[in-house]
């Protein structure tokens, strides 16, 4: 069996689903948040507006919402019994498992998109005459995608153990908040998935524009973190799905 | 193991829980055309069973040869031939009916017509539109067997699939059941706590009752375990049981009946005969056979039968 039937499939689940909403919510606040915001940059028309909205995208909203991606991915297979059914179709179950998070994975690239439309659009809104740093934008954006993939993994890999919706975003929330605050240590700060998205973010702008926002101390370790709880979560996460027994 | 191939067979099937063996090695043959009625009161483990068969849990001893072939080794070769409802439904309540298939559709790879067929045999076209979340439990039981209907399994396997229904979808899903061997060369197993349910389609049946299988044979083999037991009513019962007694028969009296085991026809025969020549009146003579209810909650009630 063809994998992309298997994508195919996923993806027709989420039909009237309003995952279209949960996409949207975090740029859309952070489009309001920097139509608002008195942070400005005398020499970078753009900065200021564009930092105070990637704080507020990444900092709680990012890593919260590859949680609720997950749970809603594998909502209806808890709520309505599908897992017994999805289990049973020929395909193997490591190919569901990869079609869930690839499509996590497409949910997290809109809102990343939507994310850097948001900035243009508060840029343009509040009048910026400055060309729009696309480049600068993309890059971050990019590299919080990234920083979002170990979470991805963890949070799918507890969707799809757990069996509920609450419990993996329960958990989630509770590893989120904290991240505020560990993110702004210099040693534990690159050591916590959670904290990742907010300091790759944040550090892949300043970076692309010639600075160095100082949240990131070692970019080795957070690369090394984040490559090594990715391949973990990824690995124990599905091999979990695949051996677990379905009651 | 008999040199017969068997189009499912499942081998000293062991599956433990927390210590108890809620399936204890079971063997279980499916010959192809049938319908295979796997009854037992709840709890007796006939959906732990049906989940092995499926893959969906491993035994912890035992195996499973689907179409000649090792579940463990061929599970998606296997799957790809059969369709199965566990349990409950499994829907996608925010998707209409329709869509809910195509979700299924578009792995098993079927032209989009069968979707219309399925819903069609179901006698679920009117609602195909609209959302799951609308149904009743008995729609939604319908949509489940669709589903499994949809990618023309060799094999189906129905988990009590007249769960939900009322009495006249009852009927027409039992008459759809009957009809897949003949019409679409489907073999069915079928499994239900109710043996109204496997009486009237099954071909053959599977008892199981604490996880151990207690009877497997056609459903006619069931039948002949009935005690049967003879009934005579008399005017002077006493003179009845000695004049019997003093032929070898021993009887039970209730009221002015006696009761004895069933006896061949040519027995019977002397038996009246004698009972009128010692100038008793004969009122009735009745034989009591017991129902398959009878029998089978007999079955499953103790370890002492069988």
């Amino acid at each position: 069996m063809m994998f992309s039937n298997v994508l195919k499939s996923e993806w027709l689940k989420l039909k009237h689903s309003k995952v279209v909403f949960i996409v949207l919510a975090s740029p859309v606040l952070a489009t309001v948040i920097g139509l608002f915001t008195t942070m400005h940059v005398p020499e970078h028309q753009w900065l200021g507006t564009i930092t105070t909205m990637i704080l507020a995208h990444s900092a709680i909203f990012l890593p919260l919402l590859t949680g609720v991606f997950a749970a809603l991915i594998c909502r209806h297979e808890h709520s309505g019994g599908g897992w017994k059914q999805v289990l049973t179709l020929p395909v193997s179950r490591l190919q569901i498992y990869f079609a869930k998070f690839i499509v996590i994975l497409f949910l997290l690239t809109l809102t990343q998109t939507a994310f850097i439309t948001a900035t243009w659009v508060a840029g343009t809104l509040k009048g910026f005459s400055d060309p729009f740093p696309f480049v600068n934008v993309f890059v971050s954006a990019g590299v919080g995608w990234l920083a979002c993939l170990p979470l991805i993994a963890l949070q799918l890999w507890l969707a799809t153990m757990l069996k509920s919706f609450a419990g993996p975003s329960v958990v989630n929330v509770m590893l989120t908040f904290p991240a505020v605050v560990i993110a702004n240590s210099p040693l534990f700060g690159p050591m916590y998935p959670w904290a990742h998205p907010l300091l790759g973010m944040t550090q892949a702008l300043s970076y692309s524009l010639g600075g160095d926002a100082g949240f990131l101390d070692s970019a080795v370790t957070f690369y090394v973190v984040m490559i090594t709880s990715f391949a973990l979560f990824t690995a124990v996460g599905s091999v979990h799905f695949q051996q677990r027994e379905w009651v | 193991m008999g040199n017969q191939t068997y189009l499912l067979e499942t081998n000293d099937l062991t599956k433990t829980y927390k210590g108890t063996k809620v399936v204890n090695g079971l063997s279980l043959q499916l010959e192809e055309g049938e319908i295979y009625g796997f009854l037992g009161p709840n709890g007796a483990g006939k959906t732990t069973t049906i989940r092995m068969l499926l893959g969906l849990i491993k035994p912890a001893k035992g195996n499973v040869t689907v179409f000649g072939k090792d579940l463990t080794k061929e599970r998606i070769a296997i799957l790809k031939q059969i369709g199965s409802l566990v349990e409950s439904p499994s829907y996608y309540p925010h998707l209409t009916g329709k869509d809910n298939l195509e979700t299924l559709r578009k792995i098993l790879q079927v032209p989009k017509s069968r979707i219309t067929e399925v819903l069609e045999m179901v006698r679920l076209t009117k609602m195909a539109d609209r959302k799951v979340k609308e149904y009743s439990l008995g729609m939604k039981q319908r949509l489940g067997l669709a589903a499994s209907l949809l990618g023309r399994p060799k094999l189906l396997i129905l988990d009590e699939p007249t769960n939900g229904l009322d009495p006249a979808g009852m009927i027409e899903i039992r008459e759809l059941i009957r009809q897949l061997p003949a019409k679409y060369g489907m073999t069915v197993l079928l499994s239900s706590h109710l043996l109204t349910e496997i009486d009237q389609v099954a071909t053959k049946v599977g008892i199981i009752a604490k996880g151990e299988m207690i009877f497997q044979d056609r459903i006619e083999v069931l039948r002949e375990k009935a005690s049967r037991k003879l009934h005579v009513q008399m005017d002077d019962w006493e003179t009845g049981q000695k004049v019997l007694s003093s032929h070898g028969i021993e009887t039970a009296r209730h009221d002015n009946w006696l009761t004895m085991p069933n006896q061949p026809d040519g027995k019977i025969a002397e038996i009246v005969k004698e009972l009128v020549y010692s100038g008793l009146n004969i009122y009735r003579v009745s034989e009591e056979i017991a129902s398959l209810e009878d029998i089978f909650l007999n079955l499953t009630k103790g370890e002492e039968t069988l």
